[in-house]
């Protein structure tokens, strides 16, 4: 994982014109990238053109960036700008909403227990689906390599830092609720329903 | 910590390592993302994008139903730009104002190494680019000014 002084030694080699530096930016942080833009809502082809919308940006603010050890979060609120563009030019829903409480039954503990014990990782991306939007962007955002901090994450969401904690904490009832309503299956056909696939 | 909140935290870093496996970029959209160097311009004025109807709720809640135009504005130190994108299907119109009228023309560089295209201006600074294709794209203004990127 990334340091933030070795980002920040990163970005002011590729501003002064080291490709190796650049490719080495683009490997560290694609992730984050691609996975900004899946949690705004947009997949395949689209996606792909975001991102690239976003790298062609970076290239101009390389050497721009006011605080080089924060690429990350330049990235990642540029990749969500960009998201909103695609998502409003095709009339689609810009996510905003508040995530509600949530309240979940006994058993989930249970559940929860055997799925961390099985390391069951398909299961808990197609439970993803399944609570809200909002919900879906915050966790990409927080489970982001390099991390995200929260200041950065607030910055990109354009909410107070205070309000990531609880909202979490609240994300993570609702894809327990999920997990329990539905239970733990391993099903193929389960494992091929995420439609975020591609 | 409770029980619960253990189990919380060990559910979200079987998410975290989930998604980190499984929502890794395409190996395509790496390395488009490391091609974007070439690019690189070092002799250009970079504008800014000061205004996108796109990003602004007020322009788009008073035109909701009707097939508006897209209307950008970028700034640079002696030079402004406004244009206006037009969608008909998968080709774009793009009329503009370039004021003052600092360059004889305006040049749309594609991303995707398309060749570019350019439109000259009238004495106003007007252009004027009919049903050109969809991409991303930037202007460059005579050979001081680009703007960034946009998808278009």
């Amino acid at each position: 994982v990334l340091e933030p002084d070795q980002a920040r030694t990163l970005v002011e080699a590729a501003a002064a014109g080291e490709r190796g530096a650049w490719d080495r930016l683009v490997d560290e942080y694609a992730g984050l990238v691609w996975s900004v833009i899946r949690g705004c809502g947009v997949f395949g082809a689209e996606g792909a053109d975001v991102s690239q919308t976003v790298w062609l940006r970076f290239v101009e603010h390389v050497g721009r960036l006011r605080e080089a050890d924060r690429a990350g979060a330049w990235l990642a609120t540029t990749a969500r700008h960009e998201c909103f563009r695609v998502l409003r030019r095709a009339g689609r829903q810009v996510v905003t909403a508040e995530v509600p409480e949530v309240v979940v039954a006994d058993e989930a503990d249970h559940v929860v227990a055997a799925l961390v014990a099985a390391d069951d990782r398909e299961a808990v991306l197609v439970a993803l689906d399944g609570i809200p939007p909002r919900c879906r962007e915050l966790l990409r955002l927080i489970a982001t390599e390099p991390p995200l901090t929260y200041d950065d994450i607030a910055a990109t969401l354009g909410v107070p830092r205070g309000w990531i904690g609880p909202t979490r904490g609240r994300c993570i009832q609702h894809l327990r609720r999920v997990l329990t309503e539905r239970g733990i299956r391993h099903t193929v056909a389960d494992s091929d329903s995420g439609k975020e696939a591609g | 910590m409770t029980d619960t909140e253990g189990r919380d935290e060990e559910l979200f870093e079987l998410l975290r390592r989930a998604l980190l496996e499984r929502e890794r970029p395409p190996e395509a959209v790496v390395r488009a993302a490391k091609e974007a160097w070439t690019w690189r311009t070092i002799d250009a004025e970079l504008a800014a994008l000061s205004y996108d109807s796109l990003l602004d709720d007020q322009a788009r809640a008073g035109v909701r139903g009707v097939a508006a135009a897209r209307t950008l504005t970028f700034e640079a130190q002696d030079v402004r730009i406004e244009m206006e994108v037009t969608e008909d299907g998968d080709r774009r119109t793009l009329v503009g104002q370039v004021a003052p009228p600092v360059a004889e023309e305006v040049t749309i560089e594609w991303a995707d190494g398309r060749p570019s295209l350019a439109v000259a201006g009238d004495e106003l600074g007007r252009f004027r680019a009919e049903r050109v294709g969809t991409g991303i794209a930037r202007l460059r203004v005579g050979d001081a000014v680009v703007t960034p990127w946009l998808s278009i």
